[in-house]
């Protein structure tokens, strides 16, 4: 190779490519990509070329938290097996090997996760979903294969629109659906039986991480009482233990911050003493920001652990602590 | 507050200490090790360092006879002061580093008591006649009185006193009732014990009893005995020219002079028969506060570990780490000066040569957790590596010894720290509750590294630990507030993190910490406040606990009664003192000071509490954030690892 391995490009080609691979799985595809094509010679330059990698991967992107957990775990995988090292080249193979099956695996752990899930979605009941999750879809999918009679409520989503998404999905698989606006989780409550969430990543603690909104349909669902159950892979487990919403690395100061009143606009209508002109300039006003607004919009929340009845993962239905159980017996 | 103006911590200082020490870094470190990393630089030569503070006393006293009457004195007005004194004798007495010719002085400081009923200045002459006149058998008597305060209190303490105290069930004010002015004296050295009494000499001697009392009360004194011999034994009263003439006068047809040697003698037995009688029922199954003493320390044991025995019961040495540090330092040193007995090794004899001193730290205050996981680790050690050579083995365990405080202590603190600073952001309000020593490196390395917080410390008494916080905060110029336990609900609305130590951490997570934790973490939570543990791994316990009751450790009662003499070392509050206890300085010591007397009232010092895992947010530990469910994982995954 003349130039550069680009990480980021190989990372970003992968999902448009194939839609059905999630992003830590992708993450750790390049990284093996990038071992094949790395020309480094001694063992340091080769674990800081993948370290360096990572770290573009992770800033590569907005939302780096599923990202992150892929690059976490394969460096993870690479530092415990740099141990016992005989011969440079052909660790490097078993790297690549390895990395390989793990990105074969890792379809299969959706499939496995599917089959726990199943049994807790009972004949005749109603479920609500959150935007889209491929890991959820299949579960309910596979309820459906199973012949299980049940209806979804699914949220619009209205960032991503992945509620739209997920409906399609699910009536093509012969489910009820009803789309239902994010606001109007607490309408519907009392209707479901069980909510389901997929994740971006599970932290240490067994809280989740995910995209915006799930945290208040968890705080309703606790409220009234109904199980919230999160569906992740073991892949998206996180080494991360945020105190808050907006403890998150994600997190930045622009972040739902307050927009600067334009004081120029502001006083000169004031001085014009038009109301009418006044509220229109608002208005106008709203209109424009809208466009930067979106930047500044959080894509995911932080779930905090005592609001999820069980996680299911591919290593079993696990209570929130017992994530960190499965965490710290990975990385240490 | 200024902090250089303030004395040290909750063991507010002796006089002469204090104005002996220049400046209050100084003072720190001698009165109070409770930074580990002081204490582990402290350790190493903790008798050498505390050999000017030992001498310093009985030197002054020696070279000023005058000053030897009056000195005592003013120790008595202060209980806790007090207690720097039988520490510093006893050590000396033990290794002989004091002269003979303030012996005396020191076998009267031995035996008076810890809680600051003083004597009179003859009364205290005369002692120290009395025990001029029999030195060599000083040591005879009093070290079996003292050792009388440790659990085999009832019978050493019945056989020494030689009068069998009318027991216990006879009535409320029985017990101290010998010590009346009945001439018990002259009656001491015959007198036959209580259960070799027939039951016609016991009545005789409860009549008799009865009778002193009727006189005791007819001479307007309290009807116990034992008030009767503090009244008698008033540190004020010592200040009337003639003390005995008046008290003489008061008592019709009773040689005033047996009644106050006989309370002097007795006085210490009794507090510790009342610490017996004074049990709360539901904390009975806890040991009794102890109090220092050499007495149980026999002659083969170590004098660093006997020294840091000592200034674990007084609190000098405070907190899981220093307490941690310090035992396994003075063990460090006891392994080093260590011969190998003939027909043995090192390796086989050391257990054997270290369990004495196991046990008799445990006499001085019950075990910390942190102490008997490393312990517990040096014992693996020992037993790991039976086969060595002396000199090798020796080296192994000291390595060990080192290792164990730098890996797990000392490194484990700079881990925490690191992982913490990721948690406190510009802008924070931190509260936290009495003292840490990470807690105290983490918000100071926090304010090294530019982070813009403030710092709330709540404290409580009766030990004021935040204050030594406080004063480590203020002077980093750390923007800081100080308030009491009482205002956590006023305080709490504007924190945004709580950040606390932990003594231990149990298996089912909850969390074994400085009584007054458990409040502040649940007002936390109830505000869903982030409540941040900083943990060490060591400290992790496989117990599980589901209260405060099961296991706890009872702190010495009398600190709760004197709020002055425990309150504030430091002048800029003594204004409110003056102005708060004028209204009870006429009890002296508030309105519990006769709380021993009082038959309905009890006081319980408990010192420590329980937080259930619910309240705690996050754990940071050397090995990472965790939640404090995760206890049984870390002891089940993680310790096999380093044990190896």
């Amino acid at each position: 190779m003349d130039k550069e391995f680009d990480v980021v490009a190989n990372y970003k080609t992968l999902l448009v490519e194939s839609p059905e691979i999630s992003m830590p799985v992708a993450a750790i595809e390049s990284l093996v990509e990038l071992i094949k094509h790395s020309k480094a010679t001694t063992m340091s330059e080769f674990m800081l070329s993948i370290k360096d990698a990572s770290q573009r991967l992770k800033s590569s992107v907005r939302n780096s938290i599923s990202l992150s957990a892929g690059c976490d775990l394969f460096l993870r995988f690479v530092t415990r097996n740099s141990h016992d090292v005989a011969d440079f080249e052909t660790w490097k193979a078993t790297l690549i090997s390895r990395g390989q099956s793990f990105v074969e695996k890792a379809d299969a752990c959706r499939y496995k996760i599917a089959e726990l899930g199943v049994p807790f979605i009972r004949d005749g009941s109603t479920v609500l979903i959150h935007a889209h999750s491929r890991v959820v879809s299949l579960l309910l999918q596979k309820a459906a294969a199973d012949h299980k009679r049940f209806k979804v409520f699914v949220t619009e989503s209205s960032q991503t629109q992945g509620g739209i998404r997920s409906a399609k999905v699910l009536r093509a698989a012969g489910i009820p659906t009803t789309i239902i606006l994010d606001a109007a989780v607490g309408y519907v409550i009392d209707k479901v039986d069980m909510v389901l969430v997929g994740a971006e990543g599970v932290v240490e603690n067994g809280g989740l991480i995910n995209q915006i909104g799930s945290y208040q349909m968890a705080i309703v669902a606790k409220a009234a009482n109904k199980p919230f159950y999160a569906v992740a892979e073991s892949y998206k487990f996180v080494r991360l233990f945020p105190l808050n919403q907006y403890d998150l690395p994600t997190y930045n100061a622009d972040t739902l911050s307050f927009q600067e009143l334009n004081t120029d606009h502001d006083a000169k209508s004031l001085e014009d003493g038009t109301p009418s002109s006044a509220s229109q300039t608002a208005l106008h006003l709203k209109t424009a920001e809208d466009q930067t607004s979106q930047g500044s919009n959080p894509l995911v929340d932080y779930t905090p652990p005592n609001y999820i009845t069980l996680l299911f993962t591919d290593l079993g239905v696990l209570t929130p602590s017992g994530v960190s159980d499965e965490l710290i017996k990975l990385y240490l | 507050m200024d902090p250089k103006k303030k004395t040290v911590g909750f063991v507010p200082e002796h006089d002469i200490n204090t104005s002996d020490l220049p400046s209050p870094g100084s003072s720190n470190n001698n009165s109070t090790i409770n930074s580990p990393v002081s204490a582990l630089s402290n350790t190493p030569d903790l008798s050498s360092a505390n050999t000017p503070l030992l001498a310093s006393n009985p030197g002054s006293s020696a070279s000023t006879p005058p000053a030897s009457s009056t000195q005592p004195r003013s120790i008595n007005k202060s209980g806790a002061r007090s207690s720097y004194e039988p520490m510093k004798s006893s050590y000396e007495e033990q290794w002989g580093l004091a002269d003979r010719a303030s012996g005396s002085q020191k076998a009267h400081k031995m035996a008076s008591p810890r809680d600051g009923s003083g004597f009179p200045k003859d009364q205290q002459q005369q002692q120290a006649g009395k025990q001029k006149e029999g030195k060599g058998k000083r040591v005879s008597i009093s070290s079996p009185v003292i050792s009388a305060t440790s659990k085999d209190a009832k019978s050493s303490g019945l056989g020494i006193q030689g009068s069998g105290p009318a027991s216990a069930e006879a009535s409320g004010s029985s017990s101290p009732a010998q010590a009346g002015p009945g001439g018990k004296g002259p009656q001491k050295p015959s007198a036959p014990s209580q259960k070799s009494m027939t039951k016609a000499e016991r009545r005789e001697l409860q009549e008799k009893q009865k009778a002193e009392k009727a006189a005791r009360l007819q001479a307007g004194l309290p009807a116990s005995g034992k008030k009767a011999a503090q009244v008698l034994a008033q540190p004020n009263s010592g200040f009337s020219p003639n003390p005995t003439k008046s008290l003489a006068s008061s008592f019709p047809g009773v040689e005033a002079e047996k009644a106050i040697a006989a309370a002097a003698e007795s006085t210490s037995q009794i507090k510790k028969r009342e610490k017996l009688t004074k049990e709360i029922g539901l904390f009975a199954h806890l040991d009794p506060p102890k109090f220092a003493n050499t007495a149980s320390a026999h002659k083969d044991l170590h004098p660093a570990v006997v020294n840091v025995g000592l200034q674990m019961a007084q609190f000098k040495i405070c907190g899981a780490n220093a307490r941690c540090v310090a035992t396994m330092s003075a063990f460090r040193k006891a392994i080093q000066d260590y011969q190998t007995p003939p027909n043995t090794t090192l390796s086989r004899h050391m257990q054997t040569y270290l369990n004495p001193h196991i046990s008799y730290l445990v006499t001085c205050r019950p075990m910390a957790v942190s102490m008997g996981n490393a312990i517990r680790y040096l014992k693996y050690e020992i037993g790991n590596n039976l086969e060595l050579p002396d000199e090798d083995a020796r080296a192994l365990y000291l390595e060990k010894i080192d290792n164990f405080i730098r890996d797990r202590i000392t490194m484990a603190d700079q881990v925490i720290t690191s992982l913490g600073l990721n948690k406190i952001q510009d802008g924070d309000v931190i509260l936290t509750y009495a003292r840490s020593s990470v807690v105290q490196g983490l918000l100071l390395a926090a304010h090294a590294k530019g982070i813009k917080f403030r710092v709330i410390v709540v404290d409580s008494r009766p030990r004021f630990e935040g204050k030594q916080l406080l004063r480590a905060l203020a002077s980093a110029g750390v923007s800081c507030t100080y308030v009491l336990l009482t205002a956590i609900g006023h305080v709490m609305r504007e924190v945004n993190k709580v950040i606390l130590g932990a003594h231990s951490l149990l298996s089912n997570g909850a969390l074994y910490s400085r009584a007054g934790t458990a409040v502040v973490a649940m007002s936390a939570h109830e505000r869903k406040i982030p409540v941040i543990v900083l943990c060490e791994t060591y400290k992790f316990s496989d117990r599980v606990q589901l209260d405060s009751f099961v296991q706890n450790e009872i702190g010495n009662p009398d600190e709760l009664v004197n709020d002055q003499n425990n309150n504030f070392g430091h002048s800029s509050s003594r204004r409110y003192d003056s102005v708060t206890s004028s209204a009870s300085s006429a009890a002296a010591g508030g309105v519990l000071s006769g709380w021993k007397e009082s038959r309905d009232l009890k006081l319980l010092n408990l010192l420590y509490d329980l937080t259930p895992s619910e309240f705690v947010t996050v754990v940071i530990t050397e090995v990472g954030l965790i939640p404090c469910t995760s206890v049984p994982v870390i002891l089940r995954e993680y310790l096999p690892m380093i044990q190896q």
